[in-house]
């Protein structure tokens, strides 16, 4: 079966498409697919970048073994074959370019001749070909996006007035090629106060379940990682989980389901399910942190009784020792007793002695940190899954479905 | 069934399943979390020694001996999280353990998950302890294995590993380009 072509636009740079694209790549893989990606993107060759050192590499394999290495924008229309590098992702790229040159320069023609021959001789190899389109509305970015080469156009953009009037601009100058039919807009790095409203958005186009703001895949990104999580599952891999699930649809529901009933809870279990684990953890460690600190106090009570019990007891001793053997004179007895409020600062220095020595008051300073700090943590995780909740494009539908469907006989009414 | 001096209490649900509750949680910890000592209260003197790796400070000597301090309190410190969370995991399950048993099933599944990880980051750690010992002049192989490590752990020691990334990244670009 020929390959789904996917082209990746955006209206203006920083959308965050090309994570995105490597990410889905990526996570189709897991999936079993085939999955390649062709870095179309003249003006920052992204996706070259973000796997240089293996573009690099297999660079250096072609030329070993007397090959020139060619990537899209470099001439492919005639008779040199594309080299594809294997990423570490475990899914293919064809780089900008193996050689570094301004693609910019590259004449639009032979960029369509080589995509054009691309997408003939390596269709059949995969089942997902995603195009990392240029930003805006250019005239490598317009044949990306054509129906000529791309069976879907998904436009990334972000969640501020600019971008959303970019997304118009866009779709007004491309409009015989971004119909409604094949073109998904999904917002990402959405913050999840404003994925509440998601909902509102599902009536004016086709929009995939956005991707809400994460910190974590910054981090990630950072290091050159991609942020997904496919063992322990995180907030991020849940998005994008959700995000094919609005895309790809049946296309992949049967697969996506079988490879998450084999993962962790982190991953399996609905979102709902993990906002109320999220919820009932929180609550749980609230009083788990209540209780730690009543412990604390009453280990400190302890302490003190211990302490004031033992000077009772040494001073008597002492008084009973001293009078008993008649140490210092017969009347010292009489003497003994204003000596005795020195007994309290020496208990207090005694006390503050032994809170030194148990460490306790470090301790308890640092047990009160990972408790804030885990609270944190999990009062984040629960706004993430709150917004993944809200942000759930198929289910939205199902739902607006359900509302249009006729009483009478189930049927849809549009 | 309730006896006065048992360590654990049994609890008969509606649906005729038995639950079994430990009435301290230190009781219930070794049964999830291998290793773990009962105390954790023991966060101040966050070790080498209390991540099961040694004492740093005695083997790794030089420019390497913060690096890897840093990476095992961070690893320390990723324990301590665990042995909390798992606390009020099962403080929720203890105070209904009918209602609670499939979110206690469901967070220990994702406690275990993160317990692998954390021993494999020792695994990793140790590895690293090892050659920054013996080895202290590979310094392209301790970098390469410290970031790899940082990474994984995250948090503020990944700050380190993302300098070492973003110097890596322009080299490579400068090759690249032929500068």
């Amino acid at each position: 079966m020929a390959a789904m072509v996917i082209c990746m636009a955006s209206a203006k740079g920083g959308s965050g498409k090309t994570v995105l694209t490597a990410t889905f790549a990526a996570f189709l893989v897991t999936l079993g697919k085939r999955v390649l990606m062709i870095d179309t993107d003249a003006a920052t060759n992204g996706l070259t970048l973000m796997f240089l050192k293996e573009t690099m590499m297999q660079s250096d394999t072609a030329l070993s073994q007397r090959r020139t290495a060619s990537g899209i924008f470099d001439d492919l229309s005639k008779t040199a074959s594309p080299e594809i590098v294997k990423t570490s992702t475990g899914a293919h790229l064809l780089p900008a370019t193996y050689q570094f040159k301004n693609t910019e320069l590259i004449p639009v023609g032979q960029f369509e001749a080589s995509l054009q021959r691309v997408l003939q001789v390596l269709k059949d190899d995969y089942d997902y070909i995603f195009l990392d389109a240029q930003a805006g509305a250019d005239s490598v970015a317009h044949i990306a996006m054509s129906q000529n080469y791309s069976n879907q156009v998904v436009i990334v953009s972000e969640y501020d007035p600019l971008s959303a009037a970019g997304v118009e601009r866009l779709k007004g100058l491309f409009r015989e090629d971004l119909t409604y039919v094949r073109t998904w807009i999904l917002l990402n790095k959405m913050l999840p106060d404003f994925v509440q409203s998601f909902s509102d958005f599902m009536e004016v186009a086709k929009y995939a379940s956005p991707i809400p703001w994460d910190a974590d895949v910054v981090r990630a990104y950072a290091r050159r990682r991609l942020a997904l999580d496919l063992e322990r599952g995180n907030e991020f891999t849940l998005a994008v989980v959700q995000t094919l699930r609005s895309i790809l649809g049946d296309e992949i529901g049967a697969d996506l389901d079988s490879w998450l009933s084999s993962r962790t809870a982190a991953l399996r279990e609905p979102i709902q399910t993990q906002y109320e684990d999220a919820e009932r953890g929180l609550e749980s460690l609230i009083r788990e942190q209540a209780l730690n600190s009543l412990r604390a106090r009453a280990r400190r009570l302890r302490l003190q009784l211990a302490v004031i019990l033992t000077l009772i007891l040494v001073s008597g001793g002492a008084v009973y020792v001293v009078r008993r053997f008649g140490f210092f004179g017969q009347d010292l007895g009489g003497k003994i007793w204003p000596l005795t409020p020195i007994l309290v600062p020496l208990g207090y220095a005694i006390y503050r002695i032994a809170i030194l020595v148990t460490g306790d008051s470090i301790d308890r300073e640092v047990e009160e940190y990972r408790f804030s700090r885990q609270r944190e943590v999990l009062q984040d995780r629960l706004k993430k899954l709150e917004a993944l909740k809200s942000a759930d494009a198929a289910a939205l539908l199902r739902n607006k479905d359900s509302i249009l469907r006729s009483p009478r006989d189930g049927k849809v009414i549009r | 069934m309730r006896w006065p001096f048992g360590k654990t209490y049994s609890q008969r649900c509606p649906d005729g399943s038995i639950k079994t509750v430990y009435r301290n949680i230190d009781d219930a910890f070794p049964l999830f979390i291998p290793g773990w000592q009962g105390d954790v209260t023991a966060g101040a003197g966050a070790s080498a020694a209390a991540a099961g790796l040694g004492d740093v400070k005695a083997e790794v000597k030089g420019a390497y001996a913060s690096k890897v301090q840093a990476v095992v309190f961070a690893i320390d410190e990723l324990t301590q999280t665990v042995m909390i969370n798992f606390r009020s995991v099962y403080l929720a399950f203890a105070t209904d353990p009918c209602a609670n048993s499939d979110f206690l099933r469901r967070e220990i599944e994702k406690l275990v998950a993160e317990q692998q990880r954390i021993a494999r980051l020792r695994i990793q750690a140790k590895a690293l302890i090892e050659l920054a010992r013996a080895q202290p002049d590979q310094t392209v192989e301790i970098l390469k294995m410290f970031k790899e490590l940082a990474g994984g752990i995250g948090g503020s020691v990944a700050r380190e590993a993302v300098a070492i990334e973003i110097v890596e990244a322009r080299q490579l670009a400068d090759k690249w380009t032929g500068q």
